[in-house]
């Protein structure tokens, strides 16, 4: 029985909207912490806030069903989850051997439509938020990862490269009392 | 219609009789007395959680892989089936069963109740009626 | 008849528990019940991997006693809901999943006031699963 994979109708807003809000979003911070490394963090914890509920929708959406692999998930994650939330298909790619790693590459990004960083802002992670997203909602469904991006082409890179890592599959945990 | 296999447990939560059946993955015996108590325990559990008066334990599970039915004599003994989740129709063979044990077991002079069931004949009727359940012929009361 | 409905989140905690018919009064107090249940249902899933001939997909659908049928739904993010009926309601898993998929993510999950790990206050996710229960043509027969 194969299991339809099918991307449900989403309610439309305007994408460039969505821009101004995440780009005055990322000001904002900026002015507040004055450090891009305290920036980066705080996208990320907003990112993993908003993964962890961003889950549940995804699952009472699509009713996927459990992935067998990494490789499985890894699939989903571009072609079903990112095409649902942000209209775009990252490809999957970069496997490590033992299959515990690898990178969704981003040929195009709504949150980046026509930013540019400055000189003085050149650590900055301006997609951060996607990174916390993913770690929320992979920990939801029992899997700790660690997320970075390790191109971007906002920093001059010449691609745009996100890097998951599997660490643990985390076990449901038992009721006290229970061993 | 595929049966995985046949339990019976004595009133204490002992496995007395363990059977997988056909290509189902042998178990190990230990393995066998732990899920037993486990179901004697989630029996007793699941009588006392219920919303309703005077409820019986757990008469039957499913889930996506199997289903089990369950039947709990008035002396405290408990029959199980294990089947693939589409089956309907274990009642029937849950009675033989009962049947079965009655006979062979409990009027064979030199079993002691309540421990385990090594009853040659028990083992050869059950197969018989195995048998019989698979190849889909109805089975049919002794008495 | 439908008797009562918990929801348990992923650590056990029930953030949400409503009765609808209950003929029998509980003997233990409510957490102490809250805990049974968890308890016993965190043994059957044990019990259900353990025996199953087949690895197990989705586990535990429903169990049977002579007088009530419990119904079981759980979200790979852990969330169980249980919803126990009487033994004559027939497969209600959709139902489950609209639970899940239309009250619970739409009012509680959405909801940026709905802390999880914590009980659910939200009057509009409790109107608005109580208008579906009792809408449901197996409610009170």
């Amino acid at each position: 029985m194969s299991r339809q994979l099918r991307v449900p109708d989403v309610k439309r807003i305007n994408s460039e909207l969505f821009t101004l809000t995440y780009g005055s979003l990322v000001a904002q911070l900026i002015k507040d912490f004055e450090d891009d490394e305290e920036v980066n963090k705080q996208l990320e914890k907003m990112g993993y806030n908003i993964g962890i509920r961003l889950i549940e929708e995804f699952l009472a959406r699509t009713n996927t069903g459990k992935c067998q692999d990494l490789k499985e998930t890894a699939e989903v994650i571009s072609k079903v989850g990112f095409k649902m939330f942000l209209g775009i298909t990252p490809t999957v790619t970069g496997w490590d051997a033992e299959g515990r790693e690898f990178s969704l590459m981003f040929d195009e990004n709504p949150l980046t439509e026509f930013v540019e960083l400055p000189e003085s802002h050149k650590q900055l992670r301006y997609s951060n938020i996607l990174c916390g997203v993913l770690r929320g909602a992979l920990q939801m469904i029992h899997m700790k990862v660690e997320t970075e991006f390790v191109r971007d082409t906002l920093r001059g890179d010449d691609a745009t490269e996100m890097r998951i890592r599997l660490l643990e599959i985390l076990q449901d945990q038992a009721p006290p009392g229970e061993d | 219609m595929v049966v995985f296999g046949v339990y019976v447990i004595n009133k204490a939560g002992g496995l007395i009789y363990g059977q997988e059946l056909g290509a189902t993955p042998k178990l190990r015996a230990n393995d066998r007395l732990t899920l037993a108590s486990m179901f004697h325990s989630l029996y007793a559990i699941t009588s006392n959680l219920s919303p309703q008066v005077q409820s019986s334990g757990i008469e039957v599970i499913e889930t996506d892989t199997f289903k089990i039915q369950c039947k709990q004599t008035l002396t405290g003994t408990k029959f199980f089936v294990m089947s693939d989740p589409a089956h309907t129709g274990l009642d029937a063979l849950l009675r033989r069963l009962y049947e079965l044990y009655s006979d062979y077991v409990l009027k064979n002079p030199f079993y002691t109740p309540e421990m385990p069931i090594r009853c040659e004949l028990f083992d050869i009727n059950l197969a018989r009626l195995m048998e019989q359940y698979e190849s889909g012929r109805a089975l049919t009361a002794t008495f | 008849m439908i008797f009562n409905l918990y929801i348990f989140d992923r650590s056990g905690t029930c953030v949400y528990y409503s009765e609808y018919h209950r003929p029998r009064k509980a003997t233990l107090s409510q957490d102490e019940e809250f805990k049974l249940t968890y308890g016993m249902l965190h043994s059957i899933k044990s019990f259900v991997t353990r025996i199953s001939p087949k690895p197990v997909r989705e586990g535990l659908h429903y169990y049977k006693t002579s007088t009530y049928k419990l119904n079981y739904f759980e979200t790979l993010t852990g969330l169980k809901i249980v919803l126990n009926t009487d033994p004559g309601v027939g497969d209600i898993h959709d139902l489950l999943q609209q639970i899940y998929s239309q009250i619970y993510v739409e009012y509680v999950v959405k909801n940026p006031l709905c802390t999880p790990g914590e009980k659910i206050t939200s009057e509009l996710f409790e109107t608005r699963l109580n208008a579906l229960i009792t809408s449901l043509p197996y409610f009170a027969t």
